[in-house]
């Protein structure tokens, strides 16, 4: 009921506003407006219609339709291209495997085969260099690295971005603040909402202490990073976080290589096959302890569990060591809003 | 000595059970009988029965298992500051690029020849001259 919510729900969206002309395409807005979306700076062209989507929040767990975000068809609402996102997986398996196994031909064991326990001497052996070797065995460390066009690999993020949507299976939140870092109302939470038995949370920024401490526990919800942006980045995929759909419940493996480990914004792992719908399981309201109004965000007293990771370190990927920190052009502004992509 | 050799044989044509050999897991034998209040009795069977292999426990959601293709497409998604093959783990004539043995050997010895053990580099020359004769002077296509 509304009592007990920490705070008041922002204000819904609202509808799209007329088109800025040029709209800047990361301008960031005061606060007041919903703290969503970045915008756009890709027009949409006439003949399409901008794909829509839900916007809820994680402070509590009625918080599932607060505003409704747009999103550019050019990347979520193209044909859902089933035999791209297998190339891509099958691609994403392959390219980093390299083989270890190594068998030596005739040449190569060339008198490796030692006597060490006298059976020359005993025996009157003949020196016999040539033992052993196999003539058509696997040689040496082999690499199956190969590379689809770039064009293909921006299709598979697009069309996995696509078929979650369409599936119902891509929520989108304002931004990741919990009120408590208790992995359990993270679960209940996933639960109640119906999310399926895993969830993938992509977020562009930092994130708060207590979604990462939550997630740290657990291991069927995942915390990724979105890779910072750039100046020249892709302008064909636009910056807003969003929370990945749930994936496949385990009874399915087969399917998951169905499915690229492409994500929207930056190296997400896609849930395996989107093409199940996700188990419903019995319900129960996560409790969300109670704040006070003045400070809606402060963390309540909540006992900590002990991470369970063995880690003890929040479950985010290291980002490879090589990686030079891009410095932000814009000023950090959580969620700049502003609408997404109108007609022009 | 005649006798021994006799003795011997007929010890052979007797069955392995009662020669006291015995081989892996009871030979074959059957174990001591059941009582007759047990629920099995008079249904086990006679001889060892092989089960087959039990499925083996593997857990999904192990870090590298979650976490598996995260950064492959850090170039689109991070304005091409790095490559996907940066992210290869392996040998150094290996990352980023794929041959066919031939290639493989001259790579290895060009990139690593110099860092190689003496024997270790001999025995590489020896496999590229062989591979460069069966390549280039045998067969159809040359």
């Amino acid at each position: 009921g509304a009592a007990e919510l920490p705070s008041p729900p922002p204000p819904p969206l609202s509808p799209p506003p007329p088109p800025l002309s040029p709209p800047a395409p990361l301008s960031p807005l005061s606060p007041s407006r919903s703290p969503l979306l970045r915008a756009c700076g890709v027009p949409v062209v006439s003949g399409s219609v901008a794909a829509q989507a839900w916007v809820g929040s994680l402070r509590h767990p009625q918080h599932q339709r607060l505003g409704l975000a747009e999103l550019h068809p050019d990347v979520f609402a193209i044909a859902p291209r089933l035999d791209i996102l297998h190339a891509v997986a099958t691609w994403q398996k392959n390219f980093k495997r390299i083989v270890s196994g190594a068998v030596g031909s005739g040449g190569r064991i060339w008198g490796e085969r030692g006597r060490f326990w006298g059976e020359g001497e005993r025996f009157g052996l003949p020196n016999r260099p040539h033992t052993g070797g196999i003539a058509h065995g696997p040689r040496g460390p082999t690499s199956y690295y190969y590379l689809l066009p770039m064009k293909v690999r921006v299709l598979g993020l697009k069309a996995a971005l696509t078929v979650k949507l369409m599936q119902d299976q891509l929520h989108v939140v304002d931004n990741l603040e919990m009120p408590t870092a208790d992995p359990r109302y993270l679960q209940d939470l996933a639960r109640y909402r119906h999310w399926g038995s895993s969830v993938l949370i992509v977020d562009v920024e930092e994130m708060p202490e207590n979604i990462e401490k939550a997630v740290a526990g657990l291991k069927t919800i995942t915390l990724i990073p979105v890779i910072g942006e750039s100046p020249k980045v892709s302008r064909s995929v636009p910056k807003m976080s969003l929370k990945q759909p749930p994936k496949c419940p385990r009874s399915v493996p087969e399917t998951s290589r169905s499915v690229p480990k492409a994500s929207p914004q930056s190296a997400l792992k896609h849930p395996q096959s989107a093409l199940k719908h996700p188990q419903s399981v019995p319900i129960s309201v996560p409790r969300v302890p109670k704040t006070s109004s003045k400070c809606p965000q402060s963390i309540p007293k909540v006992p900590q569990k002990p991470p369970q990771h063995p880690k003890g370190s929040p479950k985010v990927p290291k980002m490879p060591q090589t990686v030079p920190e891009a410095p932000q052009s814009t000023p950090k502004c959580p969620k700049a809003p502003q609408s997404s992509p109108k007609h022009p | 000595m005649l006798a021994l050799v006799r003795a011997a044989g007929r010890a052979l044509a007797l069955p392995a059970a009662s020669r006291g050999v015995s081989g892996g897991g009871g030979g074959g034998r059957p174990g001591p009988p059941l009582p007759l209040s047990s629920p099995l009795a008079g249904l086990a069977p006679s001889f060892r029965v092989r089960e087959p292999p039990k499925p083996q426990q593997v857990d999904r959601w192990t870090e590298k298992r979650a976490l598996f293709g995260v950064y492959d497409n850090v170039g689109i998604l991070g304005g091409f500051k790095m490559h996907p093959k940066d992210l290869i783990v392996g040998p150094k004539w290996l990352r980023g690029w794929r041959g066919n043995e031939l290639q493989r050997c001259l790579r290895k010895k060009r990139m690593v020849g110099d860092r190689m053990f003496v024997d270790d580099y001999h025995k590489l020359s020896k496999r590229i001259r062989f591979l460069y004769r069966r390549f280039n002077r045998t067969g159809k296509h040359r």
